[in-house]
């Protein structure tokens, strides 16, 4: 089943402060996404790949283009145009986000965060907890560290914490931004090990690497940016 | 997050006759509130925003822009020029509370809005205990019984973390931080749908800031309250609501979604805004 029908999506920035100068994000990109499949994104930087998953988390608003996604109840919205009432209530309940940066609420240990993520979703507290030790304990985050604050972590553990921020809800979408750029081998390879079971259980990824290796292991199909610009010159 | 509970459409507050020709020469392209022709005050034109169950919406502006005269409108604090704001879970959303009859507009305030201002003591009276505080608002909101009300407001002081052996302390004796949390108690007490927090942390030291921060992320979890902040803070705004408005000289100048706004900012202002942030 499609999940998400991406367009000749297209963003450009305005920058008024800086006499209207306009910056080209990216242009004219188009891809389709089934249940359950994982889009790997490459390119060099600054090429656009994380503007790319801000447009269709709408953190940034596409200049051009549609990004057509169909709901669990089988509906379709285009998330570009979509009114933003609709977007939060999808990333409330469908579409997660693991970015390059983790903001949280300083001094809330990382277990109450995680739990708080699962029970305004409707989880029983008690569920919740065995859901969250199993991750924790699955993604090698020391025990110790549970009742600690995210400031205290290293760059590391962070991003394992921002990782199962979104995993742990099951989303059908999640959207990826360099997932495991400062993990060394071994916590890549749990990282890894757990998207995929999350993809076995039937959720689409989209997911921006610069390491090549572990983009391969995960993806079913890639967008080069990279060919693209050079199809273009 | 599928109904709201407040819209307001075209709300105004003008200091001043106003002229018919106000609307056209000020506001943010002109960079002034003040009408050129009868000098009059624009402080608000044009405000419409809807606000549903659960969301939180962030106003944000420079000092004087109008933030916090918008909910000092809404909590009838100011008396709005015009306008059209529906709360929905007064009659329905039927009526204009705007403009309601003042013993309509104090039930409103009375059971079903809370407010909590930067300056403690507007929200508190300094002269009554903690518990006297709020056992004031559990009075106005009809909960007569005296055990009800001491078992109530422990509980509404405990939820905001203040020390029991504060209750019966006078307000004004405490702490800012401390004062903060038992206003933001008293503003629970009826359990309002809707919650108005002006500038809240503004003033307090980091560290009470971020025990305010993760208190009202908290209540508003457990409670599913509708709540509008109102701060310059745009950390604040990013931790805290879903939505934001931009305000300029009276105006909205850009909405959208939080993480949007401060990302990927359209407007010349709020770009301004957001690349000035530390």
């Amino acid at each position: 089943m499609n999940v998400l029908q991406v367009q000749s999506l297209s963003k450009n920035f305005v920058m008024h402060i800086r006499n209207d100068m306009s910056l080209c994000g990216f242009a004219d990109v188009s891809f389709s996404l089934d249940e359950g499949e994982f889009l790997g994104i490459s390119g060099p930087s600054g090429i656009g790949k994380s503007s790319l998953l801000k447009c269709v988390y709408r953190t940034y608003i596409p200049s051009g283009g549609t990004i057509m996604y169909t709901r669990k109840d089988g509906t379709a919205v285009d998330l570009a145009s979509a009114d933003e009432h609709e977007i939060l209530a999808l990333r409330f309940s469908e579409i997660a986000f693991v970015t390059q940066f983790f903001h949280v609420i300083p001094r809330v240990p990382a277990f109450d965060i995680l739990m708080g993520e699962l029970t305004m979703r409707g989880v029983d507290p008690e569920e919740a907890k065995d859901i969250i030790s199993e991750n924790l304990t699955r993604l090698a985050i020391p025990r110790a560290l549970w009742q600690m604050f995210p400031s205290t972590f290293s760059g590391g553990e962070k991003q394992r914490l921002n990782i199962l921020n979104a995993v742990i809800r099951s989303p059908r979408l999640l959207l990826l931004d360099e997932p495991t750029a400062s993990l060394d081998p071994e916590t890549r390879n749990e990282v890894v090990a757990l998207l995929q079971t999350l993809k076995k259980k039937g959720t689409s990824m989209i997911g921006v690497f610069h390491d090549h290796e572990t983009m391969k292991r995960l993806a079913d199909k890639e967008y080069s940016f990279a060919q693209e610009m050079e199809a273009v010159r | 997050m599928n109904e709201p509970v407040i819209s307001v459409e075209g709300l105004e507050k003008t200091y001043g006759e106003g002229c018919g020709r106000c609307g056209e020469c000020t506001g943010p392209d002109y960079n002034t509130n003040v009408c050129r022709y009868c000098g009059s005050v624009i402080a608000l034109k044009d405000v419409s925003f809807e606000l549903y169950q659960g969301e939180i919406l962030g106003i944000v502006g420079e000092s004087g822009s109008g933030k916090s005269t918008i909910v000092q409108c809404l909590y009838f604090d100011l008396e709005a020029s015009s306008g059209l704001a529906r709360l929905f879970p007064y009659d329905r959303g039927k009526a204009n509370i705007l403009t309601l009859p003042q013993s309509r507009k104090r039930y409103i305030r009375n059971h079903l809005m809370g407010m909590v201002y930067q300056n403690p003591l507007l929200g508190l009276k300094g002269y009554f205990t903690s518990g006297g505080n709020i056992a004031e608002k559990l009075l106005t909101a009809d909960i007569y019984n005296y055990h009800n009300i001491r078992t109530r407001s422990a509980r509404l002081l405990d939820r905001t973390e203040v020390d029991l052996e504060y209750m019966d302390r006078l307000c004004r004796t405490l702490s800012g931080g401390m004062q903060q949390r038992v206003q933001i108690s008293k503003a629970l007490a009826n359990n309002p749908p809707l919650l108005l927090l002006d500038e809240i942390t503004t003033g307090l030291d980091v560290s009470v800031q971020a025990r305010v921060l993760d208190m009202i992320k908290t209540i508003q979890h457990e409670l599913m309250i509708s709540m509008i902040v109102v701060s310059h803070d745009l950390g604040v705004i990013r931790l805290l609501t879903n939505r934001t408005m931009v305000l300029k000289k009276g105006r909205i100048v850009e909405h959208g979604l939080t993480d949007q706004i401060l990302e990927d900012p359209r407007d010349a202002y709020t770009q301004l805004l957001v690349h000035s942030m530390l």
